[in-house]
């Protein structure tokens, strides 16, 4: 049987992988993520009510230069300072959010979440279907959901200390 | 308000006869080279091998989720309200009840901040049946069943079972199956024109709601879905035990043995031997 052990960053290396083959955020020091909004806002300090640092656009890569917990000290093409990991991707992500959908003010992303009514291809389907009760089912749904504004969720995080507002 | 829609409990059939559906699947099952198949669709196995093949060519790539799908976002709209229509019409309709309602998007909203995808709007649904099980539309959609809701009593046991659901459309799951069949030009064409020939269009949605519905998943998109899930729980702040506790549950009320709950999911003992041993989340205050 080899025992040889494997020199340090080869070790660093399976680690890594095994992290992000188990789900796990394989987050590190030196790595590389990307921001994943229209707008990410970066923070002075590692809170969310810390004062902002600067912004980045989306699917802007950011060198890891530092992690404290479920935070990053990160460093972008114009700007530096920390980001929750739930507001970066490890992987670089392909289509952009409709504009205005930031983390910046959530107030912002009630533009995107107003009911909308349903594709027009799906209005077809639904006649073609006699299905009116199911689609006033589906609108009913999608007016309940557009209640929720991003305000709501924003205080709920907050109030219930979850997400980039945990202590 | 409280009450439950009445629709019949089936899946949706055209009301007319669709002119060129017969021309429409005939074109999907007798392309050159494939020998005639009663699916749309390759087999679990053959599949599970393809997306692989194909999420690692496009991750070298580098066009990892538009070029494993190749649909737009209007184009996956487009698909995902017509398969909100079937989960819908396929379990008697909608449970109304606003308070639970606003209660699962709240919390599912929640999930989604964090989500990979941010080019969604996500909602949450209720449906009305007493089953458990739990659904998702592309484009943002997710249902569960009323069952489920009541199975599932804190608000960590309910992020459990949505993020799971979030991440199936996070990653694309059922887009991946599309992207294996040979309708998607006829879909880029309805969306683009209202007037194209809607029979691709018509088979497509016939066939993946089948999928979603009746088959569900290939295993290894489920187990994904249970362990990215409570990862994105456990970072919203969620206890990363949720779903776990939730399927234990399910196995101690017997229904497991007896109404096929999460049917259109891998067994319930696979599922928990896979996910980390999580203490139980903390039980929600009595009302």
């Amino acid at each position: 049987m080899n025992t040889r052990r494997l020199p340090r960053p080869t070790a660093a290396a399976i680690v890594a992988a095994l992290a992000l083959v188990a789900g796990v955020a394989a987050i590190e020091k030196g790595g590389t993520v990307f921001s994943k909004r229209n707008e990410t806002s970066l923070r002075a300090e590692p809170s969310a009510l810390a004062a902002a640092s600067g912004k980045t656009g989306f699917a802007e890569p950011l060198k890891v230069e530092e992690v404290r917990g479920s935070w990053l000290r990160v460093k972008a093409a114009k700007a530096a300072g920390w980001v929750f990991t739930g507001n970066i991707a490890e992987e670089k992500p392909t289509l952009p959010p409709p504009a205005g959908l930031t983390t910046v003010s959530a107030s912002e992303t009630d533009t995107v979440a107003a009911a909308r009514p349903l594709a027009p291809a799906a209005e077809g389907f639904a006649g073609r279907h006699d299905a009116g009760k199911v689609k006033e089912d589906v609108e009913w749904l999608d007016a309940e959901s557009a209640k929720v504004k991003g305000e709501a969720v924003e205080a709920y995080l907050r109030d219930n200390k979850k997400g980039e507002y945990r202590p | 308000m409280n009450t439950t829609a009445s629709h019949a409990r089936t899946r949706l059939r055209p009301r007319i006869a669709v002119p060129s559906l017969l021309g429409a699947l005939l074109l999907a099952f007798a392309l050159p080279g494939t020998a005639p198949r009663a699916s749309a669709f390759p087999s679990l196995d053959r599949l599970t091998d393809d997306l692989k093949k194909v999420e690692d060519t496009s991750k070298k790539v580098g066009k990892v989720a538009k070029g494993a799908t190749g649909l737009s976002l209007e184009e996956e709209i487009a698909i995902g309200d017509a398969v909100s229509l079937e989960i819908v019409a396929k379990f008697g309709g909608l449970w109304r009840d606003e308070a639970a309602t606003h209660r699962v998007n709240l919390i599912g909203r929640s999930l989604g901040r964090y989500a990979l995808r941010q080019d969604l709007v996500w909602r949450f649904g209720i449906l009305a049946s007493d089953s458990v099980n739990a659904f998702s539309a592309p484009g943002g959609r997710v249902f569960i069943t009323r069952g489920l809701y009541q199975l599932a009593g804190s608000d960590d046991e309910l992020a459990g079972v949505l993020a799971h659901e979030i991440i199936h459309i996070d990653r694309r799951h059922a887009l991946r199956i599309i992207a294996r069949g040979e309708l998607l030009t006829g879909v880029s064409e309805l969306v683009k024109d209202n007037n194209a020939d809607y029979a691709q269009y018509e088979a497509l949605i016939g066939d993946l709601t089948s999928f979603i519905l009746e088959k569900g998943y290939d295993p290894d998109s489920e187990y994904e879905a249970d362990r990215r899930g409570r990862a994105l729980a456990a970072t919203t702040g969620f206890a990363p035990g949720g779903l776990r506790a939730t399927l234990e549950d399910l196995k101690a009320s017997g229904k497991a043995k007896t109404e096929k709950p999460f049917d259109t999911h891998p067994p319930l003992d696979d599922r928990l031997k896979r996910l980390p041993k999580d203490p139980r989340p903390p039980e929600p205050p009595a009302s």
